[in-house]
Formats: structure tokens, C-alpha cells, sequence
């Protein structure tokens, strides 16, 4: 039941923002939970990529003493690799084309971030 | 959808222009965008529902990436970005102006095409001169974020220099596209309706892989597959060429016009009109993916799902986080043991914040 609100979620974001291309949950080990990716787009090594940069920025964030990571963005020419991380166990990481408003992207995403906490931890009602 | 402007940016845009100001215009809503204005003629509009210049010249390779950063690395900083661009040969100034332009009212046409929620004023920030003057009240809370790394609001200013019209001119253009597309049987909504091809049964039902055109090159590859043969077979339909057959390609259930646009660095406004024309015809349709690679999946189960006895265990070494990070090796090899000393020996395997902080 919430792994059909997982998918729910992240779909939404998809077609709430226009620019969105892609989205995926994994756990912060780099196993994907869900994906809502295109054809192109292989979800696994999407996962496996996000966990990685995550944990590097995390570091970075304590190493650099910039206080805690916030997101990690990949700038592209042609659009944006964002990653959130959710809890301390999973992360979310968005992929959207040049037209994508990251400043709303970062403001729908909070409260998705809580919501999407709650159902990986089971505390959804 | 509506055949105009909403009224309220017209009203605005009317305003401004009369009284000859510089400044944005920003349109709140789906997609929304930014209409900008200096001394009350526009000279850029943009939109996250249509590509802009830097999409338009980049993405259909027009001006290669490498190109490209060598003259922003020249120019922009002196806001001659337009100037280098020409200078260094890479787009004809004509052709610039051409495609600036056109930037310009298919961002007037995605505002348009969508909807308006509100409308906000925000005068020109004031020169280094004046920079001590209280900043006027929209700017105030306009996300930094948003005007300087979203890629709309900093990066497109240059085309001032290429690209000026008048807002009567814009109104103009903007309706005459929103009313021809109005006129067509089927009109696609550019930011809504997502695109897939026609279920088998129609004309280009059976599809033979590897046939994808090759206009849409690497971003069709995985996409839906689309049979030439299938699509002008049966009704007789003229041979899909060009635009026509790059949409195609790309409709895979999960882009709007709108991403199609930005994927082949083409106008949203054409792009709507070809995929309205396909829709007519019977090779499009409008909603879900027609093959499975665009579904979304679920492909684990979320941690907390594993058997009752990992939770049990977990608890000790505090809840959620601890259960979480254990849950599918435990849940894999801990099936098989089952019994009560299964959790315990299995839970140091996995540190919970390993990766993490």
C-alpha cells in the first residue's frame, strides 16, 4: 500500500513541475525503491550515481565546516541532476531539462521530502 | 484554452508600456514566465514551457556546446553575449535575430497556452549609481535562487540587444498562434497532455524495433519505436518527414508537446502543432505510455516490509534507521533461520549510517 504512495509521489512531482524529466528514490547504498525514469534513463545506475555524489557531498559539507547539506545539483547543458536526501537512510534525486525552475522544485520538494520519510520509515498513515 | 493573453498581462504589459518602463513582468502560474520590458518595449520573454535561445541554438546543435562557453565566457560578463556569438561566426546575425525572436513569442504563447494566477510588476533594479535606493516591494521576495541559478531569470537578459518588440506586436502573435491551434480538430495542450503513440489497430500498430527515425537520433533510441512502414501504410497518410517524424519518435506517453520541444531544441508552438496534426490523424493519442518503459516502478519493497522478525531485532539498536539500513540483507538470508537467534547475529553486518554522515 505505501509502495504504491511512493510511486504516487514522486509521479506527482513529475507532472506538478513542468521540466521534470525523471525521478527516483533509493536508499543512501545505492538501491533504487522506486523509479518514474524514461526508456533512456536506467534507474539503477541513476541510484547507484546519487548515492555516491550524496555521500560525497555530505562529506564535503562536514569537511568544509558549511554546515549540512541542503541538496547536491548538477549543472548540465541541457538541464539539472538534483539530489535531496531523505532522512538519513534514502535520498531522492530528480532529473529535469533546462526549463525546470529549480527554485520551485526546491520549494514543492520539502514537504514531499517529509512525506516521502514518513512511508520509507512506515509511519504513513 | 484560452485564444489570448490573460487579460490581466495584457492589461499590465498595456500599462507599463504606455508609461515607458524598463522592467519584469513575471506571470505566476503553470508553466508562468517572465516578460521583459525596457523603455516599455519588450525585449525577452521566458517560460519553463518553452526552450529558450541557449536551448533552442544548443540542443538542435546548431552551436556547439564548446562553442558556446568560449563566447559566454567572452562576452557575457560584458553583456555581449549576442555580439560574440556573431563575431566568432557561429550564428549569422540575422539568424540570431530570427531566433531570439522566435524565443520570444513561443514564450508568450506557453504563458498564454497555460495558466495565469497572477501577475507582478517588478521595476528594473536600480543602477550601481542609485543601488542605495530601497529595493521596491516585489523584488523583496523574489527567490534569489530563482533569478540567478534557475537558468531563466540570470542567463537570457542578452538577447535585449537582438530582440525588441512592441507589446501590441506580441499580443498580436500570440493570439494568432493560440487561435490557429484553436482551429485545429484536436489542439494539444503544450504543458498538459502527455503524447504516445496509437495503440496497435490504428495505422502504425505494428511497431519493428530498430526502426526509430533517424532524426531523433540518441534521445529516440529507447524510446518508443515507430514504424515508418505502419504509419502511412494503411490510410494513406502522407510520408512522415522532419518535425513530424521527431515527434513521433519521442511521444513515449510520458512528454508533453512542451518536452518534446525542449528535447529537440525546436519551438514549443510548432512542436504543438505538429503533435495537434498527428492526434488528428491518428498516430498520436493523448495519455498513458503505450509500452512499459515509461511506467513507473516500484522495484523494492520499502524497508519496513521485510518479515516481522527484523523490526523484532532492530528495535534494540534504535528503531527506524537501524532497521531500515538492514532490511534486505536481513531480509534475504534471514528468511531461511527464522527462529529467534537469527536477528541478533545478523545485525552488526551493516553499520546503519555507513554511507551517510
Amino acid at each position: 500500500m505505501s509502495q504504491e504512495a511512493l510511486v504516487a509521489e514522486i509521479r506527482g512531482l513529475r507532472e506538478r513541475l513542468p521540466g521534470i524529466t525523471d525521478a527516483a528514490v533509493a536508499a543512501v547504498d545505492g538501491l533504487l525503491v522506486a523509479a518514474d525514469t524514461a526508456a533512456e534513463v536506467d534507474p539503477e545506475s541513476l541510484a547507484a550515481l546519487a548515492a555516491a555524489s550524496l555521500g560525497l557531498a555530505r562529506r564535503t559539507a562536514t569537511v568544509s565546516g558549511r554546515g549540512p547539506l541542503r541538496r547536491t545539483v548538477t549543472y548540465c547543458a541541457g538541464g539539472y541532476a538534483v539530489i535531496y536526501a531523505v532522512g538519513d537512510t534514502a535520498l531522492l534525486t530528480v532529473l529535469g531539462d533546462e526549463g525546470l525552475d529549480l527554485g520551485r522544485l526546491h520549494l514543492e520538494t520539502g514537504a514531499l521530502i517529509e512525506r516521502l520519510n514518513d512511508l520509507l520509515c512506515g509511519r504513513a498513515t | 484554452m484560452a485564444c489570448a493573453l490573460p487579460a490581466a498581462v495584457v492589461a499590465e504589459l498595456t500599462a507599463q508600456s504606455r508609461a515607458g518602463t524598463t522592467g519584469t513582468l513575471s506571470a505566476v502560474g503553470d508553466p508562468g514566465g517572465l516578460l521583459r520590458l525596457d523603455g516599455g518595449r519588450v525585449t525577452g520573454a521566458e517560460s519553463p514551457g518553452a526552450p529558450g535561445v541557449e536551448a533552442l541554438l544548443l540542443r538542435s546543435g546548431r552551436v556547439l556546446e564548446a562553442s558556446w562557453v568560449a563566447a559566454y565566457q567572452a562576452g557575457a560578463s560584458h553583456g555581449r553575449l549576442a555580439l560574440e556569438l556573431v563575431r566568432r561566426g557561429l550564428v549569422g546575425a540575422a539568424e540570431l535575430e530570427a531566433v531570439c525572436l522566435m524565443a520570444l513569442f513561443d514564450a508568450a504563447f506557453a504563458i498564454a497556452a497555460g495558466t495565469v494566477e497572477e501577475c507582478r510588476w517588478a521595476p528594473a533594479a536600480p543602477t550601481p549609481a542609485s543601488a542605495d535606493a530601497p529595493t521596491p516591494g516585489p523584488t523583496a521576495d523574489w527567490p534569489p535562487e530563482r533569478s540567478g541559478s534557475a537558468g531563466r531569470g540570470g542567463r537570457e537578459p542578452w538577447t535585449w540587444e537582438v530582440a525588441r518588440v512592441d507589446v501590441a506586436e506580441l499580443c498580436g502573435e500570440t493570439e494568432r498562434r493560440l487561435v490557429a491551434l484553436a482551429e485545429l480538430p484536436t489542439p494539444v495542450r503544450p504543458g498538459r497532455d502527455r503524447l504516445s503513440t496509437a495503440p496497435a489497430g490504428a495505422p502504425s500498430g505494428s511497431t519493428a524495433p530498430g526502426s526509430t527515425a533517424p532524426g531523433a537520433g540518441s534521445h529516440g533510441a529507447g524510446a518508443t519505436s515507430w514504424s515508418g512502414t505502419g504509419a502511412w501504410g494503411g490510410s494513406g497518410l502522407r510520408a512522415a518527414s522532419g518535425l513530424r517524424r521527431d515527434v513521433l519518435g519521442l511521444a513515449d506517453g510520458r512528454r508533453t508537446a512542451r518536452d518534446i520541444a525542449f528535447t529537440l531544441g525546436r519551438g514549443v508552438y510548432p512542436v504543438t502543432v505538429e503533435a495537434s496534426r498527428l492526434l488528428a490523424d491518428g498516430l498520436l493519442r493523448i495519455g498513458g505510455p503505450s509500452q512499459e518503459g515509461g511506467e513507473v516502478r516500484a522495484l523494492l519493497a520499502p524497508r519496513h516490509a521485510a518479515p516481522p522478525a527484523v523490526p523484532a531485532t532492530g528495535a534494540s539498536s534504535g528503531g527506524a534507521h537501524a532497521s531500515a539500513g538492514s532490511g534486505p540483507d536481513a531480509a534475504r538470508s534471514g528468511a531461511p533461520a527464522g527462529g529467534p537467534f537469527a536477528g541478533p547475529v545478523q545485525l552488526p553486518r551493516r553499520p546503519s549510517r555507513a554511507s551517510g554522515s
